[in-house]
């Protein structure tokens, strides 16, 4: 009898399991955003919902789970049901860096998520204040040689991209500044246009205005193309500096184990959204670019940048680890 | 002054635009849902903010900035209300309106309370929307004079000067203010990364939320407390226009606190970081400094409730003025703000005000309109608040519970700042108890991650030169000022005991 009723349940399953690729979506799906709303991930995330619109066929409902650097959400979405109907909008934070210095990772994206979609890419800046005598990435390094600790340079936030990109520039030229440290881009960003620090890296969205102004400038964008908005500011690697490369990026996530029929359907949606023109123009507005993938071509950008992200910050543990 | 007629011209834009049909509906319904927002514990300006963010996609980009502003502002009036008629503020600035506006409502003074808190909360405002009409490119200047050396001497001198809040021991209220800053270490170091006082849980990563604190100690503790007590008879009679006149004594009284409370918002709101609620402690304390009486504090002194609610209104316009004229957001419900405006294509900033001059003065603008509109349905409104009073406790106290669980749950989606709440609640009840001053508590959560974070920062910048803070002259000058009010207090105490 429990064999017959255990038999049932299974084929059960594997006949809803199939169905459910069939008729997926069949209920809304939830967007899940590791950050309060208003910020850029959450304002990219309803761009994103707005351009799917009615294309699924069921609604899409946004929902802000902040806390943790991002990882509560990450951890909520790799401990849900992998139905394709909770998928989590992860950027650098709680994608990568996040579980990467964590002691006890809640998660990771290798082992816990599934890529969808890319969703936007932005740039980064390497920014000084106006009147600091730098005027390249070269005369900056120069400068920190021959006044070892004096450049001080601002980390936005711990474990963030603007953090690991100023990690990366002093590694791999051997340099000493002194960190000061942010909660959050508007901050340094302040202290920076008041001069009270020196430098730091930036994303463009944050940095735009002020170097417009000409409170702020910019001697390198790191990226492989110059940016349009700049087109005197080197790349990284015209500046001579190929090795500092890092992306901004936010994207679309499922827990492990969703059905690939349904990361397909969901992936191609998002990547249709993604070229409607408002999602272009909405997110270049925020200083994006909208960027959709195929779930294999996210999986290999990911790999790439974790492996390069996790050898930074080996250098830098091995480095407090000397101290 | 040179560039009046320019000013006329943007003030033509601004009306042109805040007084289209369309904007008047937004900045209507902006500082109607603000009030009752306002009044309903737990419920922030954030939370509110947060959930109508997404309609604003649909909307013309002034409308959205109109609408969002009104409910920022609008909160600001409202949450004086529950802190003064039933002692649980509405939202965190308001906390110290309870510690006098409350007795005003056991005193059957309810009324009055509410008019002259609605007047100075108006005059608070529209001081600050001069402020930022005028002067917006000098005081954003001036703003960026404060490093993280200035912030540091700021905090200390806050403080200090606000040491006094509570009434009774000096040796209670400094145990609670350390209490507070303690509380205020829990989570990441954003320095080191080293977690502090998290046990674990990554929900105490980015430390406590100061909403479920002050919800907790104020009104969950003020809820377990009155389960016991009989309802207030006093304000069971019907209210009338003229039971909340306040008399000729009340007015003088008021004029000069609303003034100095105005004054010290002001400043507070341009300084990104700080904002309404380090603005109302700190000119509740200045009336405490200044009064010939200080015993009449805590037992329904009208300066009591007039300066902190003049404060936070006037900190909350000039919290506008770093936000739309440089861009950089003071605080999370700014940076709300300045998602609004780039999601439609526009970065605030000072590059704004020529290239995008309806939104800049159309919004500047709405805010006379709003504290007008505020100030009208206000004290209408004081009638019903009062009557509020006469449900039974057993149908208000559990609607307040519920509000206050459903604001907090909404923000987070998650129930961990409801359990957080419920520590506070069970905290402040036995605090009250052992009459340890929630206030001071309240005060140094709020400051003590601020000094922390400009204390180590200076030391950076400056690497590790403690002059930095008497080399830099307002830096300097705040210490000094701190000084001073620190040997007056010893002074005074010298005083009283030799003689």
């Amino acid at each position: 009898m429990r064999i017959f009723s255990t038999a049932m349940a299974l084929a059960a399953g594997l006949f809803a399991s199939t169905a459910m690729a069939e008729d997926f979506p069949s209920r809304p799906i939830t967007l899940v955003v590791p950050y309060a709303a208003g910020g850029n991930v959450d304002v990219s995330t309803r761009i994103l919902q707005k351009a799917l619109g009615d294309t699924l066929g069921q609604p899409v409902v946004v929902e802000n789970r902040p806390g943790g650097g991002g990882m509560i959400a990450g951890a909520y979405v790799a401990r849900s049901k992998p139905d394709g109907y909770t998928l989590l909008v992860g950027s650098n934070g709680p994608i990568m860096f996040g579980p990467m210095t964590s002691a006890k990772p809640p998660y990771k994206w290798e082992k816990d998520l599934e890529p969808v979609s890319m969703l936007a890419q932005a740039t980064n800046l390497m920014l000084v204040r106006a009147d600091f005598p730098a005027k390249t990435v070269k005369a900056f390094i120069d400068y920190a040689k021959a006044h070892p600790g004096d450049i001080r340079v601002g980390i936005s936030s711990l474990v963030s991209i603007n953090h690991f990109l100023g990690l990366l520039l002093r590694q791999s030229t051997d340099s000493k500044w002194t960190e000061v440290y942010y909660n959050g881009n508007a901050p340094a960003v302040a202290d920076l246009v008041a001069g009270q620090i020196d430098a730091g890296f930036q994303q463009m969205v944050d940095a735009k205005q002020h170097i417009e102004g000409g409170r702020l400038r910019a001697l390198a964008v790191v990226g492989d193309k110059r940016s349009p908005l700049f087109p005197d500011v080197p790349t990284m690697a015209e500046a001579g500096f190929a090795s500092i490369q890092g992306v901004t990026f936010n994207g679309v996530f499922a827990p492990k184990g969703t059905p690939s029929e349904i990361i397909n359907i969901l992936s191609t949606k998002i990547q249709a959204a993604l070229q409607t023109p408002d999602a272009v123009a909405h997110l270049s507005a925020l200083g994006s670019e909208a960027h959709g993938t195929t779930p294999d071509e996210f999986r290999t950008f990911l790999v790439a940048e974790t492996v390069k992200w996790e050898d930074v910050i080996a250098k830098s543990n091995a480095e407090k680890a000397k101290k | 002054m040179e560039n009046l007629p320019s000013l006329f011209a943007n003030i033509g834009i601004g009306l042109e635009t805040a007084l289209s049909p369309a904007n008047l509906w937004y900045c209507f319904v902006g500082v109607f849902l603000g009030t009752f927002i306002g009044v309903l514990p737990g419920i922030g300006p954030l939370a509110a903010m947060s959930m109508l963010f997404p309609i604003t996609f649909y909307l013309d980009p002034t409308s959205a900035l109109i609408m969002l502003a009104g409910i920022w502002y609008g909160t600001a009036y409202g949450s004086s209300t529950a802190a003064i008629l039933i002692n649980v503020p509405g939202s965190a600035s308001s906390a110290v309106t309870s510690l006098d506006g409350y007795p005003l409502a056991r005193q059957g003074r309810a009324g009055v309370a509410l008019f002259l808190t609605a007047a100075a909360s108006f005059v608070g405002g529209s001081i600050g929307i001069v402020l930022m009409m005028l002067f917006s490119p000098v005081i954003v200047a001036y703003a960026m004079k404060f490093g993280s050396a200035e912030y540091f001497a700021l905090m200390v001198l806050g403080l200090v000067a606000a040491s006094s809040i509570s009434e009774g021991s000096v040796l209670k209220s400094l145990a609670m203010t350390l209490a507070g800053i303690i509380f205020g270490t829990v989570g990441m170091d954003i320095y080191t990364g080293s977690e502090r006082f998290t046990f674990g849980m990554l929900e105490l990563d980015e430390g406590i939320g100061l909403i479920p604190v002050a919800m907790g100690l104020f009104g969950v503790a003020e809820v377990i407390s009155s389960v016991r007590l009989p309802p207030l008879e006093a304000l069971r009679e019907k209210v009338t226009l003229r039971s909340m006149m306040p008399t000729r004594d009340d007015i003088r009284r008021s004029i000069a606190p609303t003034l100095r409370g105005t004054g010290i918002g002001a400043f507070f709101g341009t300084l990104p970081g700080t904002g309404p609620t380090i603005a109302s402690f700190l000119s509740y304390a200045v009336e405490k400094r200044v009064a010939k009486d200080p015993s009449r504090f805590g037992h329904g002194a009208i300066e009591g409730i007039v300066s902190p609610e003049a404060a936070n209104n006037a900190a909350d316009q000039t919290a506008f003025i770093p936000t739309m004229t440089l861009g950089i957001p003071g605080s999370a419900t700014m940076a709300l703000m300045i998602g609004a405006l780039m999601i439609q294509g526009i970065t605030p900033g000072p590059e704004m005000m020529t290239s995008h001059p309806d939104v800049f003065w159309g919004l500047v603008m709405s805010f006379w309109i709003g504290n007008v509109l505020l100030l009208v349905l206000n004290v209408p409104l004081i009638g019903i608040w009062v009557r509020l009073l006469t449900l039974p406790y057993h149908l208000l106290y559990p609607a307040i519970l519920a509000f206050i669980c459903v604001g907090i749950f909404g923000v987070s989606n998650t129930t961990f700042g409801v359990w957080v709440v419920i520590f506070f609640g069970a905290m402040g009840f036995l605090m009250r108890w052992a009459r340890l001053p929630a206030a001071s508590l309240l005060l140094g959560f709020v400051l003590g991650p601020l000094m922390e974070q400009h204390f180590r920062r200076a030391m950076a910048i400056s690497q590790g030169d403690f002059m930095t803070f008497v080399d830099r002259p307002i830096s300097l000058g705040i210490f000094v000022i701190t000084g001073c009010i620190l040997a007056y207090g010893i002074w005074l105490h010298l005083r009283r005991r030799l003689g």
